[in-house]
């Protein structure tokens, strides 16, 4: 993984960060494809793994040099889309024709479901680590809500999560971290490596602090969901990311 | 979030002055036969001393209730500070449009058509804008100022007290009025909003934390309105006020369909949770739960950074056994007996039965013992020398009873268990728990033993487990208290320390 960024809160990246999301809600999109969702997490400063982007009748060959096999192939949708339970992921890709084997079978499965398919996203496997998510949403009384939670496909049915409304304050951060249940999994239990709790806690302030992402754009952004997050010793990378867009088509 | 309007608190009291100290309330719902829910009010304004003007609103009537009427608001001989209109909904408007600019605030208890209520509203709220009045209503059941000296309810105390109230629904207004009255709660005001279609929840929470008569704030909500707003003034009180909210509603949003995990997890409960951990507001989820946090808010100095460690005290050995379970489910401790109180303990002489570890176990046959003088020696012991963070007594009445032929021995047991409730910073949390078998002399005995707890400002429950839920959530405001006041350092981290 790239040596890490500053996670930031600062407020600095938001003009950047607002040209992307009103690009995509000019172009009428309901939700950040992933490409852009990551973009907006670049500019946070929240690491995402090295990537390239393809068009949807692109070839691999020669577009994918630049990365370190194995390879994760994902299908690009201007909607919000379960990826997983389309099948529209593809891990441990080993080189250029197995991406675009995987590229022709998604191509498919996405057209059976009905889904828009802008491209495919090309991306290095990110080194195991522990799985979080950090997502928001609003709130129809008291506004905007920041979520961290054990992360993963079974996120739902873990249902181990901490919600706090934006902003939030460090403390809050920290509070989230210490109320989940699996916090001393986080901290490193049983003689495993724990997770930066520090990197976490500015992601939360990053995303839901003072002049956070979701704090400052809740006026466009509906929900969004970074899951799965992997957290290490070393890091803390978005492997996947969902932003909904408000007042496209509803 | 500094995008919300913020009064200055001389602002706010000013306001709503008319409201809490009316020099003149008007009635308009009463007719000069006397059967109607205004000439209902203007006999409770009687019988609760009210000592400003009323002025009944009447199209014909010469006089009700033996008070000269008038015929429209604009015609008083002196504006109205607050208008009590009990008549139907069709004709709120004709009576409110007939103000003139002579009217502060008032409050209407009836409810529009469910089909067209909407506009109604819309047309209530805009009588308002134009004739410079503030709307509390629709839809609800009346106010009670006992420092206005005036209240809605027939039967309220109209002795002032630090509890202020507001409340989204009338009947629950009524409950919380008199459950409370009866466990000791005196009132600063408490209002009914019903639908909010002007003055809402935020505008009684600003003027209840910036009035120096209400010691507690407590909130029953549906729909706050402006949630903005809400958050903003509960996050600048810092807890410097304890709040406690009872919120209504909060489970229906199960089917909204999501397209985020998140989405999916996410419903009005958590935020409210959310809000109470951020702001140290006390969310409790039944009217009993509400009126036991306002009790602990209102009589309990908060302890924050205080080890919660608990000292039992009271008769019944399976009581004390299943309390011991609720403490430790609830987060608490038993407090140690320190060497100290442990010597101390050891000059007192007990007849067999007694136990002065913790829990504290002592017979009905043993607390008679110094005609029921001896449990104020063990307390004062548990309270100087162990200093726990809180003492459960647990009073079982009717077995106590069966020693009532003891000269002195209830009044002396309760002047004994009442003792320490001196609000000393390092007394302990003093909280009595009245057991009852329901049989009419022991529910005698524990609203006797209550009345004068309440006095001494001593929170009192039926039972233990309520008691233990209570103190969780007022620790969860000393927490709240308590990590405030310290820096904003990331947590502990083990692997990369």
């Amino acid at each position: 993984m790239d040596a890490p960024a500053q996670i930031s809160g600062n407020g600095a990246h938001a003009p950047a960060i607002r040209r992307i999301i009103d690009r995509a809600i000019e172009a009428g999109q309901g939700a950040l494809d992933e490409h852009s969702g990551k973009l907006v997490l670049s500019e946070l400063g929240i690491a995402v793994p090295k990537s390239v982007r393809i068009g949807p009748y692109d070839g691999a060959h020669g577009r994918i040099a630049a990365l370190r096999p194995p390879f994760v192939l994902k299908a690009l949708s201007s909607e919000a889309v379960h990826k997983s339970d389309l099948g529209a992921v593809r891990l441990g890709l080993a080189n250029a024709a197995e991406v675009d084997a995987a590229c022709a079978e998604i191509r498919a499965r996405m057209a059976q479901a009905g889904k828009a398919l802008t491209g495919f996203l090309v991306e290095e496997m990110v080194e195991p680590g522990t799985e979080i998510v950090i997502g928001g949403v609003i709130d129809p009384q008291l506004g905007p809500m920041i979520m961290l939670g054990a992360g993963g496909v079974f996120a739902e049915i873990l249902k181990d999560v901490a919600f706090r409304l934006c902003p939030i304050e460090a403390r809050d951060a920290c509070e989230m971290i210490e109320g989940l249940r699996m916090a001393p999994i986080l901290k490193g239990a049983r003689g495993k490596a724990g997770a930066d709790l520090g990197r976490i806690r500015d992601a939360l302030l990053a995303l839901g602090g003072e002049d956070g992402f979701f704090t400052a754009h809740a006026d466009r952004v509906e929900e969004f969901d970074l899951n799965p997050l992997i957290a290490r010793h070393d890091g803390l990378v978005a492997v996947d990311c969902r932003v909904v867009l408000r007042g496209v088509g509803k | 979030m500094s995008v919300v309007r913020m009064q200055a608190p001389s602002q706010v009291l000013k306001e709503f002055r008319p409201l809490f100290r009316p020099d003149s309330i008007a009635v308009i719902g009463a007719s000069a036969n006397g059967t109607s829910a205004g000439n209902r009010f203007i006999r409770v304004l009687r019988d609760c001393g009210y000592r400003g003007r009323i002025f009944p609103i009447h199209p014909s009537a010469a006089e009700i209730e033996g008070i000269p009427a008038f015929r429209s608001l604009a015609e008083t001989p002196e504006p109205t500070d607050y208008a009590y209109l009990t008549v139907p909904a069709k004709n709120a408007e004709a009576v409110l449009a007939g103000a003139g600019g002579r009217l502060r605030f008032a409050q209407v208890m009836a409810s529009g058509d469910p089909e067209t209520h909407h506009a109604w509203e819309d047309r209530l709220r805009e009588l308002a804008r134009q004739g410079g009045f503030r709307l509390v209503g629709p839809n609800c059941m009346g106010t009670h100022s006992p420092h206005g000296g005036y209240t809605f309810m027939e039967g309220a105390v109209i002795e002032p007290g630090g509890v202020g109230v507001a409340c989204q629904s009338g009947g629950l207004g009524m409950d919380i009025l008199r459950r409370g009255q009866n466990l000791g709660l005196r009132f600063s005001g408490l209002v009914t909003l019903g639908n909010s279609i002007d003055v809402g929840p935020s505008d009684l929470l600003e003027y209840y934390l910036h009035d120096p008569e209400t010691r507690v704030v407590g909130l029953y909500v549906e729909d706050v309105k402006d949630g903005r707003r809400f958050q903003e003034l509960v996050r600048k009180n810092k807890g410097r006020k304890p709040v406690v909210l009872l919120v209504g509603g909060v489970t229906g949003l199960g089917g909204k369909a999501a397209a985020s995990h998140t989405g999916a997890m996410a419903g009005t409960d958590q935020a409210w949770r959310a809000l109470a951990r951020q702001t140290g507001m006390v969310l409790t989820d039944t009217l009993d739960t509400f009126l036991d946090a306002l009790q602990l808010c209102l009589w309990l100095q908060p302890k924050p950074g205080r080890e919660p460690v608990v000292t039992l005290f009271g008769n019944g050995g399976g009581a004390s056994v299943l309390a011991t379970d609720a403490l430790d489910r609830a987060g608490f401790g038993l407090a140690s007996p320190s060497p100290a109180a442990r010597e101390e303990y050891a000059r007192i002489k007990l007849p067999p039965g007694a136990s002065l570890a913790n829990p504290i176990d002592l017979p009905a046959s043993v607390l008679k013992e110094e005609e029921g003088r001896v449990a104020a020696r063990i307390l004062d012991i548990n309270r100087t020398l162990t200093a726990p963070y809180a003492t459960i007594i647990h009073l079982n009445l009717p077995v106590i009873l069966g020693y009532r032929h003891v000269p002195g021995f209830l009044p002396n047991l309760l002047n004994s268990v009442l003792g320490g409730a001196d609000g000393a910073d390092s007394a302990p949390h003093q909280i009595l728990v009245l057991r009852s078998d329901r049989s009419e002399e022991a529910d005698a005995w524990r609203r006797e033993f209550r009345r004068a707890a309440m006095e001494r400002g001593v929170p009192t429950f039926d039972e233990i487990p309520q008691a233990v839920d209570a103190l969780a959530g007022f620790r969860g405001y000393e927490e709240f208290l308590s990590a405030i006041g310290h820096a904003n350092s990331p947590p502990a981290n083990r692997s990369t320390a």
